[in-house]
């Protein structure tokens, strides 16, 4: 008995011991340190700020081709107009000369509160391009809600001009004197066209003030109001704004000619004014020009005006009223000017809205959200272009037309390219509209005619080498193209995720970008449905505008 | 680890060597059964605590603490943000003591566990990239959340009484540990940074800390016996 009772305490004993162990033992083990509880988890970021982007693709207006595609050249872009500071670039930067890359540019509308677009908020502003070699190109847009817009700007080479468009240049021709013209100096295109006339004893004075000297070299550029090339190439576009007696009218230009006039002389100044005598200038205008004040063709003694183009400001300028005279030369219109600019003779009608009719693209879309659109509006009246059109259209989302002319028939035809299988209905094209501005939605038939073809998912993840717990998930639009065709589409990467829809499992394309000046290219085959490129290394110059 | 050893080696000598003394000690004083209330510190916050004595070795403790604090702390980085930490201690426990000696214990039973912690990081300023402003709100902010399992098993060793035999007051100090599972993480994110709130980096986050299953417990507790 006395043994049990010894067995049993020792027992107790020993487990009350090794009971005491444990509990001593795993108090002092809840004590450890915790060791870096957020390793291998990263910050990550949508880069989703820009709502707005503006994708503009300069192109040479007779060849077609993208300006700088296949030579590296860039187009210089300045931003003019009232909303100049909305517009920024990646970097987030205003006001400054932006760079095309491969003939694109995308811009984008600064996010903060003030540039927010609304219908009681239109931003406005005007981009004007430059490049060596070519006429100076603009195009004002008005904006009214956040979105993806497409610019196209036709371009005029001097050396080779489109069809529709006139140049004749005269190299050290004149003699000037501290900017007097000692000489009467006359020059004109050759289908008399465009006839300028400087006669002896004007100053002629660049944008400073400063006086031209020596010889002159003059470049006359006429554009054929009846032809697309040349009025696609309007300053601006033919929907635009005017000043007039101190006010600013919205409206649709309808012209019967415009001219480019550039003189330089023989260290490169460009003039500007002429003082002490105006210049000549005679235009002459196709019988078939329609006058919309008449609602016919043109007439002697019609009366029309002469506006020119503020670059800076993005606008034309009503300068005066003329009259057409009937000459040997067939209808001209004749002008005393005293500077230089583009001129415009013609009629400035009617009104736009910033915001027109909807348009709701239907149709059997084939896994794909959004398709890019693109056509060419024109005037009831006379057939003569408008405007492009070029839109990204999604599923069930009617598209708004923006700045669109009040009260002015039109017609869009649609354009079905060899890029993409998607066209529009031939039933419903051209697309016929009374009033752009009469709040309506219009229904489009999308076909495709193919079914060959498939959708695409992309998700790519980006980092910085230098923040390495960063993970940024990227937020752009791009381009792509079959492998040998010339023309590219439009996709848009949201949050690092993209459909790239209308592709065909094996074949080869071209997936091309614009970032920091440049158009950056990728050749890839299709071999599946999803591609993932994670941790994809983001070049130093847009880590640097993230982090610095 | 030779501290621990050390110390097991000494409640050794203690559980197997003084047995003998502890009883002609318990004679001394006579035992009766009673409640006591008692008011304690422990790694747990401040709190009470009831307890009901049934024999000289065995009562039965229900109490409670809780506490709760706030801190919060800058972080100048590219990013600068304002951290804001909101860390609660507390339980509502139910555990037995079982005395085996008459000046220590064996505590034993349940916790429902009321600490979490809480880290949010918000953007301390307006951020820019060229012109264009990133507010707070569009920065956005990172939520991190930390708790343990509600219900959890406690034991521990302590030192005293939480009921005295036959006085009024008494006085233990118990060291334990709380079996609180592995802690479950919630992660939430708005704004830009809301992609930092995946499921994937909230697994991850749980993941780098589902070693630590224990809390130590430390206890010091005044009881006034009032039955």
């Amino acid at each position: 008995m006395n043994a049990m009772k010894t067995i049993t305490r020792i027992t107790v004993q020993i487990l009350l011991f090794l009971l005491i162990a444990f509990t001593l033992i795993m108090s002092f083990h809840a004590c450890q340190k915790i060791e870096n509880p957020t390793k291998g988890v990263k910050l990550i970021v949508n880069y989703d700020i820009l709502k707005t982007n503006i994708n503009v693709r300069f192109f040479d207006a007779a060849t077609g081709e993208s300006i700088g595609m296949s030579d590296g050249e860039n187009v210089d872009v300045n931003i003019t107009g009232e909303s100049a500071s909305a517009v920024i670039d990646i970097a987030g930067e205003s006001g400054k000369t932006y760079k095309s890359g491969g003939g694109y540019m995308t811009l984008y509308l600064n996010p903060n509160v003030e540039f927010h677009p609304s219908p009681d908020n239109p931003v406005r502003f005007t981009l004007v391009a430059q490049h060596e070699g070519y006429l100076q190109a603009s195009r004002s847009m008005t904006i009214t809600e956040e979105g993806d817009y497409f610019v196209d700007i036709p371009m005029i080479k001097s050396e080779l001009p489109p069809e529709g468009v006139v140049i004749v240049k005269e190299t050290e021709i004149g003699v000037v004197i501290q900017g007097e013209i000692k000489e009467d100096i006359s020059l004109e295109t050759e289908n008399s066209e465009v006839l300028v006339f400087i006669p002896e004893g004007t100053v002629i004075k660049d944008e400073n003030g400063n006086t031209l000297n020596g010889y002159l070299n003059i470049e006359i550029t006429h554009f054929d109001n009846t032809n697309d090339h040349a009025l696609s190439a309007f300053p601006g576009g033919l929907l635009s704004s005017l000043q007039k007696d101190g006010k600013t009218e919205k409206g649709v230009f309808y012209t019967a000619g415009f001219v480019a006039i550039e003189i330089t002389d023989k260290v490169g100044k460009i003039a500007k004014t002429f003082e002490g005598n105006p210049f000549s200038l005679q235009l002459k205008v196709p019988e078939q020009t329609y006058n919309p004040l008449t609602s016919t063709y043109v007439n002697s003694g019609d009366g029309l005006a002469a506006h020119s183009f503020d670059p800076d400001e993005g606008l034309w300028n009503f300068e005066q009223q003329l009259n057409l005279d009937l000459t040997e030369n067939g209808l001209v219109v004749n002008a005393q000017l005293n500077h230089l600019s583009y001129w415009n003779f013609g009629w400035f009608f009617g009104n736009t809205c910033d915001m027109g009719v909807d348009l709701l693209f239907t149709g059997n879309q084939s896994g794909c959200e959004c398709v890019n659109v693109k056509g060419i509006m024109r005037k009831s009246e006379d057939d003569t272009f408008l405007r492009f059109v070029n839109m990204e259209v999604c599923k069930d989302e009617p598209v708004t037309i923006q700045n669109a002319p009040e009260g002015l028939p039109v017609y869009i035809e649609w354009e079905n390219s060899d890029c993409s299988s998607f066209y529009i209905d031939p039933a419903s094209n051209p697309l016929y509209i009374n009033n752009m501005c009469d709040n309506q939605q219009y229904d489009v038939p999308l076909m495709n005619g193919s079914n060959q073809t498939t959708a695409v998912s992309i998700e790519i993840t980006a980092r910085c080498a230098s923040y390495p717990d960063v993970e940024v998930n990227p937020t752009f639009g791009f381009w792509f193209r079959e492998a040998d065709a010339t023309c590219w589409r439009y996709a848009f990467m949201y949050n690092g995720k993209a459909d790239i829809c209308d592709v065909e499992i094996g074949g080869d394309y071209v997936i091309g970008a614009y970032y920091e000046n440049n158009w950056n290219e990728w050749q890839v085959t299709v071999t599946g449905s999803e591609y993932a490129l994670i941790n994809m290394e983001l070049p130093d110059g847009v880590c640097n505008t993230l982090f610095d | 680890m030779k501290k621990i050893i050390h110390l097991i080696s000494f409640f050794f000598i203690v559980a197997i060597a003084v047995p003998g003394f502890a009883q002609e000690v318990e004679k001394k004083n006579e035992f009766s059964p009673g409640w006591a209330v008692g008011v304690k510190l422990t790694t747990l916050g401040p709190g009470i605590e009831f307890i009901k004595s049934f024999n000289e070795y065995i009562s039965l403790r229900l109490g409670g603490s809780y506490y709760k604090f706030k801190y919060e702390f800058s972080l100048e980085d590219d990013i600068s943000t304002i951290n804001k930490s909101f860390t609660t201690f507390g339980s509502i426990n139910l555990t037995a003591d079982v005395n085996f000696l008459s000046f220590m214990h064996f505590t034993g039973g349940f916790m429902y566990n009321l600490t979490s912690l809480e880290l949010e990081a918000i953007p301390k300023d307006e951020y820019y990239i060229g012109e264009i402003e990133l507010t707070e709100e569009t920065v956005g902010s990172i939520y991190y959340g930390v708790a343990p399992n509600k219900i959890c098993p406690y034991a521990g060793l302590g030192f005293g009484r939480s009921i005295s035999r036959s006085k009024v007051v008494s006085f233990t100090c118990d060291l334990g540990v709380v079996y609180h599972g592995s802690p479950k993480v919630n992660l939430d994110a708005n704004g830009m940074v809301s992609p930092t709130a995946s499921e994937e980096q909230r697994q991850l986050l749980e993941d780098n800390i589902k070693g630590y299953r224990f809390y130590p417990v430390l206890n010091f507790q005044l009881s006034f016996r009032f039955l």
